[in-house]
């Protein structure tokens, strides 16, 4: 249960382009800081295809866009009556979507089959979502994208944004657009399978470091095996935990 | 008073469960809140109690809920002090989620039907009771019990006692209190529901009159197209639109 004296959980958004390593790396940050000590853990798979989900070995048999798709049906075949009903209950869907294990939970997205923005349905689940999350020592979500879609489908609060890039100019051309749209102060960076030179990261950004390329990872990554069974050895393993000691969490 | 006529159904419905042979208990909820094995009061549960620190849920929608408060200035109603149950109590359920039914019956002589609103607020117990999660929905209780509270001897006894004093703390008008927990099975808490709805109607009305007492419409699901008023809000509208945009000017311009 939360306890009233502790601080503020820490909400940690991992964004980046598509492919440059945003699920590896949120997965053995995760990994990282429940080793460390930050416990209990939220994780939350933003990404509809469901990548940190399965990079940690969980099967999301709930999402959070089942329980929106809830609402809107019920909106959609029941009007306002069976929306209200359907909002009422929604908190108590979050709460089973929610995925429990000892150290961690873990909140999937999934895809949305209703097409449209249908906002007060986002902002219902955003709600019930910062309910639960004042019951964790620390938040990590994993991104489909940029910080909007964060904003938009999660959660209103973000302490630290942690960018990946992979070298490409696209990838750099993304940590840019999202430092503009943030300032640079609660912005981090993170090189995946690159060695980047450090002036091409925007003033302010605090540099974390490098994932090397890593055969290992890549093989798990082939084979669907969860990378938190990687041994502590592993090269990236290593990296991120040595990142994640200069998160401060 | 209002809801007198539904404390007799509400009698046959435990009498008819009873006979059905339904376990049934009774108990008293002691003066002394000092005994209580948790602590009441804001903050006594700050905060989400997760599934995997859960002893036992209740009344989740899916397991079936049913929420009814009556309040009567007919204090021969009620049985000051007087706990109910229906079926298991919570050190029974280990693991499990029960249908939940819970009845509140209130007593006090200068009651009135206005203070429907000061009374639903005053049973909003959402983080009062320590060990003790309610997400409430209307009509509805949906509440969790942790493995702590549980292990210091938490059951219904506990819950009630707390209820009744949370509800005596918020509404000093309160002279007597009962309280019937039901979590026997589906079909019990579906026919408290029956009762719950006919019940709600006449909520309904009254707390629409209650409002319209003070000039609201509230049956307008805010569609103000019928509302009287509607030509001075448009002004209102209007005004704020000029300001909106003059505020605009003055940053473009400053």
């Amino acid at each position: 249960m939360a306890d009233m004296n502790k601080k503020t959980a820490p909400i940690i958004a991992v964004c980046g382009k598509g492919g440059v390593g945003k699920t590896v790396f949120s997965a053995l940050l995760a990994r990282a800081l429940a080793a460390a000590g930050v416990q209990p853990l939220l994780l939350v798979d933003a990404d509809p295809v469901g990548g940190l989900t399965s990079a940690i070995g969980e099967r999301a048999v709930e999402t959070l866009s089942g329980v929106r798709e809830r609402v809107i049906n019920a909106a959609k075949v029941g009007g306002v009556a069976a929306a209200a009903q359907a909002a009422e209950q929604l908190e108590y869907f979050v709460f089973k979507a929610l995925i429990e294990r000892e150290g961690y939970s873990l909140l999937a997205m999934g895809h949305n089959t209703n097409k449209g923005c249908f906002c007060p349905a986002n902002k219902l689940l955003r709600s019930a979502i910062e309910t639960l999350i004042g019951s964790f020592n620390g938040v990590i979500i994993d991104a489909e994208a940029g910080i909007e879609q964060i904003n938009r489908d999660v959660t209103g609060r973000v302490d630290r944004v942690i960018v990946v890039v992979d070298g490409s100019q696209r990838s750099l051309d993304t940590l840019r657009v999202i430092t503009e749209m943030l300032g640079a102060e609660n912005i981090a960076a993170v090189a995946n399978r690159a060695v980047i030179d450090s002036s091409v990261i925007p003033v302010g950004v605090e540099f974390l470091g490098v994932i090397p390329e890593d055969e290992e990872l890549k093989q798990y990554d082939r084979e669907g095996r969860p990378l938190w069974q990687l041994p502590e050895t592993n090269a990236a393993v290593t990296a991120v935990r040595v990142i994640s000691n200069k998160l401060g969490v | 008073m209002i809801y007198d006529a539904y404390f007799p159904p509400l009698a046959d419905f435990i009498q008819q469960r009873i006979v059905d042979g339904l376990l049934c208990r009774e108990f008293i909820a002691l003066d002394n809140l000092s005994d209580l094995p948790v602590k009441i009061g804001a903050g006594a549960n700050p905060g989400v109690i997760l599934r995997g620190d859960s002893f036992m849920e209740l009344g989740n929608p899916e397991a079936g809920s049913a929420a009814i408060m009556l309040y009567t200035d007919n204090i021969s109603l009620i049985n000051n002090g007087k706990i109910t149950l229906l079926g298991s109590d919570i050190p029974e359920a280990a693991g499990a989620s029960l249908p939940f039914g819970q009845i509140i019956l209130i007593g006090g002589k200068i009651l009135q039907p206005s203070d429907y609103d000061r009374l639903q607020a005053a049973g909003i117990v959402s983080d009062f009771v320590e060990g003790y999660m309610v997400r409430s929905m209307s009509g509805c209780v949906w509440s969790r019990v942790s493995k702590d509270a549980a292990a210091k001897g938490f059951d219904f006894t506990t819950l009630g006692q707390a209820l009744m004093a949370l509800y005596r703390q918020n509404c000093s008008e309160i002279e007597a209190i009962e309280i019937v927990f039901v979590t026997a099975n589906a079909a019990a808490v579906r026919e408290l529901n029956g009762i719950a709805a006919q019940i709600q109607k006449i909520t309904r009305e009254m707390v629409r009159e209650n409002w319209a007492i003070r000039g609201y419409d509230i049956d307008c699901a805010n569609d103000c197209s019928s509302c009287g008023d509607k030509i001075v809000c448009d002004d209102i509208r209007e005004v704020l639109k000029i300001r909106t945009e003059a505020s605009k000017e003055q940053g473009a311009n400053g």
